[in-house]
């Protein structure tokens, strides 16, 4: 329960993606990120596309991405955004990931 | 190890998956409904409106049971700036009553609810082998020396039915192993980002807790009525390509915001910001104010339509919904719910005579489907509006158009002190001033006649229909193959490029193309 955020007062993507429940596949990564691709990559678009700030790149070099499922709604928008093969995209085992109570 | 099963397997349990499965149930044919969220429903997502009655065919009224938020009486089409809006609302209060137009609703209610009615209806009419699994992820196909589907897989193990039908959404991970999708589409879809692009469309959706009575006040609503808002997000920075959404449900309001990926390819906006500044806009908070933001979701819209459509039978297989970029996206309409329930039943129906018929799966009989599909309103429509891209993709109507219009009203409405000009001043002057009349008039035309010539052709005595489906499969080969050769021209200069760079390369200056700006741009663009 996040509060409408009012104008002039950006909401911080993170609470806003607090509000959406989910169920956490603790062993298993539903998506591979080489990262090592990511550091020659041109345009890093995968963290401005990136619904829910999965893929962050480092603050001190922006040229290292952080990549985290744990938030991943299962858009598939990084796997849209990413030419340079460094995404292995893949559903969430049965059961596990996002729990949409509105939809 | 193999088991096999009687009857359909239907891969998704979502508008089109649930229709089949009823329609079968109905014609007494055993059926197995698989999802993968549990329970059903939960990883469905869609701006909200089901327009039309397609359900009727195997639920009939519907309404009475099903658990919808509002009926739609009204239709508001918004035009929004950094500080205006121009709204038109088209209300039909008789929308009030049944036959209802259309009903906003939440997916992960009806959903569950509609699946919940397949096994209802198998237990009532004494239908065998029935099964509705949720929290199943179906994890491949198997495939015989053709490669043509036979089984699917989960969990290691090997199931069989007589035949499938795939409609696991719009971000669907079956559909690139299947014959469905031709080698060049498969090669498409790991190298080119503008086909990728080309058939999806980026969607967030915030839902906002308030309550009953305030909903009817906020959107001047009777107890019963509904409003689907839909918009054009101007306020965005230039060249973005963004539709908002704001539907009334019954305590709560759906906001949401469709991005063009492609307009939105640049390193200094992040796609969610689109949905931060679009709640936050000046028109849109008398709306929402004071709500509670109760779930955030996202999701993909295949807009794709007739143009990036795969092909729709095999042998032992359909594919119906999402899944085959069945969605009507024209500015004024957007419906993919009724669209897809329709090709769920008539999947339903061409499974159901082929069982009828000797059991017999082969591609040959499941071409029934794409005939039923163009004897219906899905491929017809989808047909019709198949140039409506020309007109949804112009940046001018994201973003010069509302500026125009917000100007001309300003001009009439705001008191100067002076004299007033006339109406036609007033618009002749502002369209002098912004320079835009030649390109309007284009616009327009072009509007008009990406309308006019489908329907023309369509309407051709005797020749209409077929002439269609030619045009419409060939503008599919010549786009197919205009990307292709795209990708492969790129592949083969980034090929040079890492030669050249490898043979001059300087260790100090590793990363080449460093994004710089993209550091200070961060979070806020308000």
């Amino acid at each position: 329960m996040t509060p409408v955020p009012i104008r002039g007062q950006p909401v911080e993507i993170m609470e806003r993606v607090g509000e959406t429940t989910f169920n956490i596949d603790q062993n298993k990564p539903h998506i591979i990120v080489d990262t090592n691709i990511c550091k020659r990559c041109p345009h890093q678009m995968c963290q401005y596309g990136c619904p829910t700030q999965c893929y962050k790149a480092d603050e001190k070099d922006r040229q290292v991405m952080h990549f985290n499922y744990e938030g991943c709604v299962e858009c598939g928008t990084c796997d849209v955004l990413c030419d340079q093969s460094a995404v292995t995209w893949t559903m969430p085992r049965g059961g596990f990931g996002v729990v949409y109570k509105f939809g | 190890m193999v088991e096999k099963l009687p009857g359909i397997c239907i891969i998704g349990g979502g508008m089109c998956g649930s229709s089949a499965a009823l329609k079968l149930v109905r014609e007494g044919i055993p059926v197995t409904l698989i999802d993968r969220g549990s329970p059903i429903g939960s990883k469905n997502i869609s701006g909200g409106i089901l327009w039309g009655r397609e359900l009727e065919e195997v639920l009939p009224r519907f309404w009475e049971e099903m658990p919808f938020e509002r009926p739609i009486t009204s239709k508001r089409i918004s035009l929004l700036t950094d500080k205006s809006g121009f709204t038109v609302e088209f209300k039909n209060t008789e929308w009030r009553t049944p036959p209802y137009a259309g009903f906003a609703l939440l997916r992960a209610k009806v959903d569950k609810w509609l699946a919940s009615k397949v096994t209802e209806i198998a237990a009532a009419q004494n239908v065998p082998d029935v099964n509705v699994i949720e929290g199943v992820l179906v994890e491949g196909f198997t495939k015989d020396h053709n490669g043509h589907i036979t089984g699917i897989l989960q969990g290691g193990e090997e199931l069989q039915f007589d035949a499938y039908l795939l409609c696991d959404g719009a971000n669907s991970r079956l559909l690139e192993d299947t014959p469905l999708v031709s080698d060049t589409q498969r090669a498409l879809k790991k190298g080119s980002r503008k086909y990728k692009m080309a058939h999806q469309e980026w969607g967030a959706k915030v839902i906002i807790q308030l309550d009953e009575k305030t909903v009817e006040d906020r959107f001047n609503l009777m107890p019963g009525d509904g409003v689907a808002n839909e918009m054009v997000l101007g306020f965005l920075p230039k060249g973005i390509r963004a539709g908002g959404f704001m539907y009334s449900n019954k305590d709560t309001v759906s906001l949401g915001v469709m991005l063009a990926m492609e307009s939105a390819w640049r390193r200094e906006f992040f796609f969610r910001d689109a949905m931060d500044m679009y709640v936050r806009h000046p028109y849109i908070q008398p709306f929402v104010r004071g709500g509670e933001e109760v779930e955030y979701a996202t999701h993909w819209a295949p807009i794709g339509g007739i143009n990036w459509m795969p092909r729709l039978y095999d042998d032992r297989l359909l594919v119906g919904g999402d899944t085959a970029q069945m969605l009507l996206s024209t500015g004024l309409n957007i419906e993919g719910m009724n669209y897809a329930i329709k090709s769920g039943l008539l999947a339903g129906a061409t499974f159901a005579d082929a069982w009828r018929g000797g059991k017999n799966f082969s591609a040959a009989a499941l071409a029934a489907y794409e005939r039923r599909l163009w004897n219906s309103f899905v491929l017809q429509d989808l047909a019709q509006f198949r140039n409506i891209d020309h007109i949804t993709s112009n940046p001018r109507l994201f973003y010069d158009y509302p500026r125009l219009i917000e100007s001309i009203f300003t001009k009439i409405v705001w008191p100067t002190g002076m004299p007033k000009k006339t109406f036609g001043e007033n618009i002749g002057l502002t369209l002098l001033g912004s320079g835009l009349a030649p390109q309007l008039i284009g616009d327009g035309a072009k509007a008009a006649l990406s309308e006019l010539i489908p329907a023309i052709i369509a309407r051709t005595p005797f020749l209409g229909p077929a002439l269609t489906k030619e045009l419409v499969g060939r503008r599919r080969e010549k786009a197919l193959k205009r990307l292709y050769h795209e990708m492969r021209r790129e592949e083969a200069q980034r090929a040079m490029r890492e030669v050249e760079e490898k043979s001059s390369e300087a260790p100090s200056q590793s990363p080449t193309h460093a994004p710089a700006r993209a550091a200070e741009s961060g979070g806020g663009h308000a």
